[in-house]
Formats: structure tokens, C-alpha cells, sequence
């Protein structure tokens, strides 16, 4: 018994050390350049021609920003939100325009830039899976000529990080508390002895 | 009288609590109240870093795929098999035997605890339990919660693929830990284990570059291949996310139990030396 009361209680102790490590993180952001997305990655100085679009995938709780410089015709910066059918690909900006005129996804934020810009955008309160994209708004070829997107973001996802480090807190502090309990009253028995 | 009496011995001995009491003593000595717990918190963290990097930003930098998110997931497992998490329990391990194991054997403490009316066995058991089986299966945690808390999606959808990238991550960790033994169980030095111990860990850790290295034009050659017995995952990976297949699923299958039959035999080695031939002297 006293020995499952110690293995169960330094289970316990590493289940606490293990909350807090992700307790620790929860608050930790990064920020930094992204690079990828669909359609892409787009490169500077080339032209973008209508068909062609920049999407990138951002996460609930990532703010963004985009420095961009356009020639040529005007840009529009989307941010949307919604459901994408996996069996649905879109590879041009018809289907995108498409899944908007259906519904199912929805315009967060839109931007007309023409030459440059700088666009910040922070998700509301609500979490949203947005995605990011840059087309053309005009007939003329849009050459983009600079762009940078950078998104800072938490380093986890906090609602499930803060639930699962709160529940192994909990199941620490039970798994520990007879092994906790043994020391201190080991610790009064011992002060009485000696007095 | 004495062979009445017998019987009723051979009851109160039990090989579980003389087990049980061994590990208690093992961990008691090896891994003092915060260590364990200290380095526990560390790998996850490192695994949390690494994850949140894997498996988050390869997967949503592009539209979701399944070659993205499987991409997303073998950088995960090659990072943290290369990386932070395995370093901090291969230095664990290396501490553990190193200065615990061979250290115990140089002070002459384990002629006392081989004095003891206990299976060689179980002492052998409780070692690998305590100074190899926990560090390990600390980092297989901190693993399993980096996925739950940043893409616990993946554990059900890819859950093969998952499940063999573990175990190819496991393997070098447990191979590099039964060389370390035997080597320490052989040599009975601390300072000379954990010299071994680092080059083993070094060797292990450019053996698979290096191959490529020297047959990098013509791809994947027998040299390569035979490396791969000693690092799993990179069979596995090029068989889920090379482009050209190079490698077949029973092939990359085949490396993961090759190299598993390879550590079972390294321990079982390790057992029988230390069960019939190990002089604690």
C-alpha cells in the first residue's frame, strides 16, 4: 500500500509538472514571415494574372499583416472564413467567387489596394479558421510587385491547451494527495515523537 | 522441520514485490524527487515547440491535404527524433547508465544489492525500467500531448502512420540505450560508458546523412538501406511523402522490424551476460 501510495503520487507530481509546462506555453506567441500558400507561393515582381490567386490558411487566433506593392491594376485582399469542400478543389478564383455567392464561405475583411499598403488584421473574439487571399480586381495584368505577409500567433491552441493542462492539474493534485497527506502526517508524527 | 518450513519460504518470497522493492530503490536512487519531473516538463516543452511548428504552420501554410498534414507530421517525428526532445532523454539515458548503472558496478553497490536473496533477472528488469524504460516512456508522452493539444485531428485520421512514426522514433532512442548497457555492463566504468556512450550517440546520429551523402546521385542504395536499419523513420517517410515511391510500405515495414528485432536482441544479450556471466567485481 505505501508503495502504491508513493508511485501513484509521483505520477502525480509529473502530471502537475506537466500541466504547468503547458500552462507556461499557453501564453507564448511568435511571430514571423509565412511563406507557401495556394496558388503560390507568389512571387515578387511577377505578374498576377486574373485567374491566378494567393491563399493562405490562417489559424483562430493568428493576426496578420500584409505589406504589398501593386502595378498595374487594382488588387483586392480577402479574408474569409467557412468551410471549404474537400471535394470541391479550387484551383481558380471562379470556384472562390463561387463558394462566396453559395455561402459557404463568408468575406471577414476585404482591402483595395493599389501601390502600397500595409493591412493589419486581428481575429475576432470568436475563433475563425481564415484564409487569406490576393487577387485581381481589374483587366490589366496586376504585377505584385513586393509583398511580405508576417502573422503572429499563439504558440498552441489555447482553449485546448488550458483544458487539458487544467485537467492534468486536477488529476495530479488527486493522484498526489495521499502521498502529500503520508509526508505531513509522517512529518507531525515525527515532532511529536521528538517532543 | 526445515522441510516443513520450506514450502512456506518459497511462498513468502514474491518475485513481484522483490521487483516492486528494487524499483523503489532504483528510482529512489536514479531519479530524486524533481528530476524526473523537471525533465518530463522540459521534453514536453520542446515537443509543444516542435509540434506547434510541424504541425501547425506546414499544415495551414497551404490548403489542407493529405500530403501536406502527413508532410506536417513526419517533420514532427524526423525533428523531434533529430532533435530537442530526444537529445534531453538520450542525455538522460546516458546519465542514467552511465553514471548510474556502471557507476553502481565501479563502487562495488551492486555486489550488495546482488547479495540480496533476489533474481538476477530482476534486478537486470529493474534497471532497464528505471534507467532506460522511464525516460523513454516520459518522451512518448510528452509526444502523445503535443498531438492531443495541437492537432488531436490527425491522431484518428492518420492513426498508422502516426502510430509506426512513434515506434520509429522510439527504436533509436532504445537501440542507443542497449549499447549503452551492455557497454557498461561489459567495461563497468562510468567515465569510460559515457565515452562510449556520446560516440555511440554521435555515430548513430550522422550514419544516415552520411550514407546519403556518399550515394547521393543514384538515390537510396544498399548503403543507405542497411543505415536504415538504425533510423526507421526515414524509410517510412520517404514511403508516405516522397513523390516517386520509392520505397515501398513493406519495405519501410520491414526496416522498422528489422530494426526492432535488432534492439530486442541487443537487451536479451544484455540479460543473458548479466544473468550468467556478470561478475560485480
Amino acid at each position: 500500500m505505501r508503495r502504491l501510495i508513493d508511485i501513484v503520487g509521483r505520477i502525480g507530481f509529473i502530471s502537475i509538472a506537466m500541466s504547468l509546462a503547458i500552462f507556461v506555453s499557453i501564453p507564448l506567441k511568435f511571430s514571423g514571415p509565412r511563406g507557401g500558400g495556394v496558388g503560390g507561393p507568389l512571387n515578387p515582381n511577377e505578374a498576377l494574372t486574373f485567374p491566378e490567386f494567393g491563399a493562405w490558411r490562417l489559424a483562430a487566433d493568428e493576426s496578420l499583416l500584409v505589406e504589398l506593392e501593386v502595378s498595374g491594376s487594382e488588387a483586392a485582399v480577402y479574408v474569409v472564413n467557412g468551410t471549404f469542400p474537400r471535394e470541391r478543389p479550387f484551383t481558380e478564383r471562379k470556384d472562390f467567387e463561387e463558394l462566396i455567392e453559395e455561402g459557404k464561405i463568408q468575406v471577414l475583411h476585404k482591402w483595395n489596394v493599389i501601390g502600397s499598403a500595409q493591412l493589419e488584421y486581428s481575429p475576432p473574439d470568436t475563433p475563425v479558421s481564415a484564409m487569406l487571399f490576393i487577387v485581381n480586381e481589374g483587366r490589366i495584368p496586376l504585377e505584385l510587385r513586393e509583398y511580405q505577409l508576417s502573422t503572429t500567433s499563439f504558440l498552441l491552441p489555447t482553449g485546448r491547451a488550458t483544458a487539458v493542462s487544467q485537467l492534468m492539474l486536477l488529476a495530479g493534485i488527486v493522484m498526489s494527495a495521499p502521498r502529500i497527506t503520508k509526508t505531513i502526517l509522517k512529518m507531525f508524527a515525527k515532532r511529536a515523537i521528538d517532543r | 522441520m526445515a522441510d516443513q518450513n520450506l514450502p512456506e519460504m518459497k511462498r513468502g518470497y514474491s518475485r513481484l514485490r522483490a521487483l516492486a522493492e528494487l524499483l523503489d530503490i532504483d528510482v529512489y536512487t536514479y531519479l530524486r524527487f524533481p528530476a524526473i519531473e523537471f525533465l518530463t516538463s522540459f521534453q514536453l516543452l520542446a515537443s509543444l515547440f516542435l509540434s506547434s511548428n510541424a504541425l501547425r504552420l506546414v499544415s495551414i501554410g497551404e490548403i489542407e491535404s493529405p500530403t501536406s498534414e502527413l508532410n506536417g507530421v513526419f517533420i514532427f517525428f524526423v525533428n523531434s527524433s533529430l532533435g530537442l526532445p530526444s537529445f534531453i532523454t538520450s542525455m538522460l539515458i546516458l546519465t542514467l547508465v552511465g553514471f548510474g548503472v556502471a557507476g553502481e558496478i565501479e563502487k562495488k553497490l551492486s555486489q550488495t544489492i546482488l547479495s540480496y536473496p533476489v533474481n538476477r533477472a530482476d534486478v537486470y528488469v529493474s534497471k532497464v525500467l528505471t534507467a532506460i524504460g522511464l525516460p523513454v516512456l516520459m518522451f512518448a508522452v510528452s509526444e502523445l500531448m503535443a498531438f492531443i493539444i495541437v492537432r488531436p485531428d490527425l491522431l484518428a485520421r492518420y492513426a498508422i502512420p502516426i502510430m509506426l512514426a512513434a515506434l520509429a522514433t522510439l527504436g533509436p532512442l532504445l537501440m542507443f540505450s542497449a549499447i549503452l548497457l551492455a557497454v557498461a555492463v561489459k567495461v563497468k566504468r562510468a567515465g569510460i560508458s559515457m565515452a562510449v556512450g556520446i560516440a555511440v550517440w554521435f555515430l548513430l546520429a550522422i550514419v544516415v546523412p552520411f550514407s546519403t551523402f556518399l550515394e547521393a546521385p543514384g538515390g537510396p542504395g544498399s548503403l543507405t538501406r542497411m543505415a536504415w536499419l538504425l533510423w526507421p523513420i526515414y524509410p517510412l517517410r520517404e514511403h508516405y511523402i516522397a513523390e516517386l515511391m520509392l520505397v515501398s510500405f513493406k519495405e519501410a515495414l520491414l526496416s522498422l522490424a528489422g530494426h526492432f528485432a535488432a534492439v530486442i536482441a541487443l537487451f536479451i544479450g544484455c540479460e543473458k551476460y548479466f544473468t550468467r556471466r556478470f561478475e560485480p567485481t
